[in-house]
């Protein structure tokens, strides 16, 4: 079938239908979307594309205000006989379908000439007579129709009462989809029901979800690699301080410092730019970054309680230096673990270039790196940050809050084996100047490594 | 056009790994940069193709003016790449040459021109047979390694010498991606693995061709001995080595002849044309064949990795274009537009003069109707005339305001602030009020229900507000977001107190 399935948005005002719209499109720019009744007044339609196709054609409508009034026109106008199709055409045609009905009709129109109808529900509405008369009337227009209960992720709604009124108005096969907090399985549920019901465009709505089931793993996978690669960046991050006094080494600190918040905000900015979604400060919207604990700083003492870190990891040297970095005088703890490791690994990655510098620093050059503290505050937020994306709808319009990280593996043990690859590797990182290694292929292996752990699948230890 | 995002189905254009090899390229050059080659045309280009986000991309790569000069780069690159070749071929060649040259020209047992025919063989096999096993080792052990030590070798060699000698940006580029791809999926083992067996091979033939040549014109005496093995052991090993170019047809060297070519044997050397063919037979069926064979190989392996070789589209440099290379979307923009009338401002509502002292309280799409204070524990001049769920109790409700008797001094409906205001509580409020003389007042109740599901209230009263301004109600209680948690009769009972137009009963 080479047309493209119709299908009208309908429902009452304010259920959130062109939020729905913006899930299902994941455009968080179309239409206009406010808590307030007649937001949208005019029809306004969406593609959806796979691989530049477009399948499924999605029309956003104003919403039904006064479908009772239209109940009894149509009554009156009937003379007494059962409503039916003819009657609601010869609505369409009236001077009052233009003039006082004109949204509904704009609705109906729309629904006449689509494949099927969703019927949004905002499920925390009791279900009230006005809501029966308009299904009566929409069932005039003899579409198919699903009704979509929306807003069901939050405690205080009804989805059971309405289910109930629903299947006693004949409609039984209901649909729970939240277009603000989005769920995969919940799209793929509300393709399966459209697909049951219209088994011509079976096709089309199969290849829609499988379409969106690759993308949803497809975004997790370059979601993870995008966090791995600016935690190994970070990870891997030194710098090297000329003289031992303090206030260079303060300085040293504060680049460093910068350089790892200005990658942490590239990472953020990276996964808002996959999930398409877009900080839109002149709504006066703000995404995450700015507000909540978003704010906190990556490097105070309270972001890293907040997560539940330790702080003070590692051999943080006094006040002056802070807490969330670990120096490393190699000219007089050569014997030291840490620095014995980043020898041996300076020693076996890159030859003569780190050698030297090795001899360099053995004449009192301090090294700087981030700790661990740090690191996997970076890797909690970060992830948090991605599952925080993968279940938020288009629609969604408040800025995105996230809570504590209910996640254990991060914080308690060991840090996982890539990431500790990743220290011995200065090369790796881009946030050191003129690193040989960024693309090399050990580097590329271990983000693998640590994209599967961030996934939460177990990475071979390497 | 159904195909993955990830792993593409679409058929690949003729040389995609070129194609592949300027993506590449252009990613390292943005990754390097920091930041996205913003070429609008190129952008253009990759949107309109067709196919997955892998097919954009690289159209999109092509389209930059980097890829442009990438893709230039490479075709000259290749072009040294074959002279490289050819030059490395031609002394491993020479190499064999040579091998074969000090294999025969230095007989090893004294007294002119007599040869052992096992230690000859051996020193022109044995090592590239030592080697053969190393890379079969490797390839086992090592499969994400190895290739073979020499084509590693070689391929290491041309990058060195790619990397000083090169100048230019997309020429470098060019190199470092075409490493990056060699690295991935087993591409660089079989390129490594061709290179070797090739290199070989041409190591076989230069020997084989020296072999004939000192053998056409110089006479040799073969012999063979041994101290330590049983004399059967190595007739056997000649033998065997025999079958297979006996098999072709090649003159070889029966039994008697083996032992009577034996070091100590009494009598002349025999059979110098079996000796020679079998030599020659040696070299090139334990030599040459296996090394071409094995080159063939890892060259058809290298195809297959080359066809399959994906751009890792999870890497953030790629993952970053999708969002405007494959839209999920296309906005068709407005079909029906909104209607133009203008919004008439409605006329102000005159003043109404209350008559009697009865109140008529009426609930509108309230939620848990029935225990509503409403219906019970009023004061008895406050009439309830019932609620509005839908439109048959609408009109009930309608009639009986029309109805009552005496008419009432007031009536107010009792709305949620639950409820998004809609016109169909417009139309029912001003048909409230054109149907009946008293006063109408909204009163917006359960703002406890609107708090705990998360409801603006001033926004949601200031909608309120509008619709009770257009139906033409007389009063909007409370007149501003009320602060905590009010009981609405408290409310109605303080603005009825300081109203002037309500009597006191």
């Amino acid at each position: 079938m080479t047309s493209i399935l119709q299908v009208a948005v309908v429902g009452h005002t304010n259920t959130g239908k062109t939020s729905l719209l913006r899930t299902l499109s994941r455009d968080t720019e179309f239409g206009e979307v406010r808590d307030a009744p007649a937001t949208t007044r005019h029809v306004e339609g969406t593609q959806l594309l796979v691989d530049g196709t477009p399948l499924v054609a999605l029309y956003d409508t104003p919403g039904l205000e006064d479908a009772p009034s239209i109940m009894d026109w149509l009554e009156e106008n009937s003379g007494g006989r059962h409503l039916g199709t003819d009657d609601l055409e010869q609505f369409l045609q009236s001077p009052d379908a233009a003039g006082r009905f004109d949204q509904e009709s704009k609705v109906l129109r729309q629904l006449r000439a689509a494949h099927v109808g969703l019927y949004v529900i905002d499920a925390r509405e009791p279900v009230l007579g006005k809501y029966r008369d308009e299904l009566a009337v929409l069932g005039l227009c003899a579409r198919p129709l699903l009704p979509v209960l929306n807003f069901v992720a939050g405690p205080h709604n009804r989805a059971e009462e309405w289910r109930e009124a629903l299947s006693r108005l004949g409609l039984h096969a209901v649909i729970t989809f939240d277009s603000v907090v989005y769920d995969l399985q919940g799209e793929l549920r509300l393709h399966e029901k459209l697909r049951s019901l219209l088994d011509p465009w079976r096709e089309t709505l199969d290849r829609l979800m499988q379409a969106r089931e690759r993308e949803a793993h497809w975004l997790r996978q370059a979601a993870m690699d995008t966090v791995a690669d600016m935690l190994i960046d970070v990870a891997a991050c030194v710098m090297v301080v000329a003289g031992s006094d303090r206030e260079e080494t303060r300085r040293a600190t504060d680049i460093l410092q910068d350089r790892v918040r200005e990658r942490e905000q590239a990472c953020v900015d990276a996964l808002l730019n996959l999930f398409r979604f877009r900080p839109r400060d002149y709504l006066g919207e703000r995404l995450p970054l700015e507000d909540g604990q978003w704010g906190l700083d990556l490097f105070t003492p309270e972001a890293l309680r907040h997560h539940g870190l330790r702080t003070g990891e590692g051999a943080a040297v006094g006040g002056a230096v802070g807490m969330a970095v670990d120096v490393m005088a190699l000219g007089t703890t050569l014997g030291a673990g840490t620095a014995t490791g980043a020898a041996a690994g300076a020693l076996l990655g890159n030859t003569l270039n780190l050698g030297r510098r090795l001899i360099q620093r053995a004449r009192g050059r301090r090294e700087l790196r981030v700790n661990t503290s740090t690191l996997r505050l970076l890797a909690l937020r970060q992830r948090q940050l991605v599952e925080a994306l993968m279940h938020r709808g288009h629609g969604a319009e408040q800025a995105l809050q996230l809570d504590h990280p209910a996640d254990e593996t991060w914080r308690k043990g060991a840090l996982p084996g890539p990431i500790r690859k990743a220290r011995l590797h200065p090369e790796w990182s881009r946030l050191n100047p003129q690193a040989q290694a960024v693309e090399s292929r050990s580097r590329s292996q271990t983000l693998t490594q640590l994209a599967q752990v961030l996934n939460g699948q177990d990475a071979p230890e390497s | 056009m159904n195909t993955p995002i990830a792993n593409g189905a679409h058929r690949p254009s003729k040389d995609c790994f070129t194609h592949r090899l300027v993506a590449e390229a252009v990613r390292l050059h943005e990754d390097r940069t920091g930041r996205v080659i913003d070429d609008a045309s190129a952008w253009q280009a990759g949107r309109h193709a067709d196919g997955d986000l892998e097919h954009r991309i690289l159209v999109r790569a092509a389209a930059t003016r980097l890829g442009a000069q990438v893709q230039e780069a490479l075709s000259s690159a290749r072009h040294v790449a074959g002279w490289l070749l050819l030059l490395v071929m031609i002394l491993a060649g020479l190499g064999g040459m040579a091998a074969a040259a000090a294999a025969l020209a230095a007989p090893l047992v004294a007294g002119g021109s007599r040869i052992n025919i096992l230690w000859t063989l051996g020193s022109l096999l044995g090592l590239q047979l030592v080697m053969l096993l190393l890379w079969l080792l490797f390839m086992t052990l090592r499969p994400r390694g190895g290739g073979g030590l020499l084509g590693q070798g070689v391929l290491g060699l041309g990058g060195g010498l790619a990397r000083r000698l090169i100048r230019g940006q997309a020429s470098i580029l060019a190199v470092q991606a075409l490493f990056r791809l060699m690295s991935r999926d087993g591409l660089g083992r079989w390129a490594a693995g061709t290179l070797t067996h090739l290199l070989w091979a041409a190591f076989c033939t230069g020997a084989l061709l020296m072999c004939l040549w000192v053998l056409s014109v110089r006479q040799y005496d073969f012999v063979w001995g041994t101290t330590l093995l049983a004399e059967d052991h190595l007739v056997g090993l000649i033998t065997g080595l025999a079958l297979l170019p006996g098999w072709l047809g090649l003159p070889m060297p029966d039994e008697a002849l083996i032992r009577a070519s034996r070091l100590d044997a009494a009598g002349d050397a025999l059979g110098r044309v079996q000796w020679s063919s079998w030599l020659l037979g040696c070299l090139l069926l334990y030599g040459l064949l296996p090394r071409l064979v094995l080159g063939l190989g890892c060259a058809l392996m290298m195809k297959r990795a080359r066809r399959r070789l994906r751009l890792d589209l999870n890497a953030p440099g790629y993952a970053r274009l999708a969002p405007r290379l494959l839209p999920n979307s296309l906005r068709l923009g407005v079909m029906d537009p909104p209607p133009l009338t203008l919004i008439q401002p409605p006329d102000p509502p005159r003043q109404r003069e209350r008559q009697g002292i009865t109140l008529a309280l009426l609930g509108y799409e309230l939620e848990q109707a029935d225990d509503h204070w409403i219906q019970h524990q009023n004061p008895p001049e406050w009439v309830a005339l019932g609620q509005v769920e839908d439109r048959h109790t609408r009109r009930d409700v309608l009639a009986a305001a029309q109805h009552l008797q005496p008419p009432p001094a007031l009536i107010v409906a009792v709305c949620s602030l639950a409820r998004t205001p809609d016109r169909g509580a417009e139309g029912f409020l001003s048909t409230l009020r054109d149907r009946t003389q008293a006063p109408v007042w909204v009163l917006l109740d359960q703002q406890d229900l609107a708090q705990t599901r998360g409801i603006d209230l001033a926004a949601r009263h200031a909608s309120w507000q509008q619709l009770a301004t257009q139906a033409g109600v007389d009063r909007l209680l409370p007149a501003t977001p009320a602060a905590g948690n009010p009981v609405a009769a408290d409310i109605l009972r303080d603005a009825l107190a300081t109203s002037k137009e309500i009597p006191t009963p």
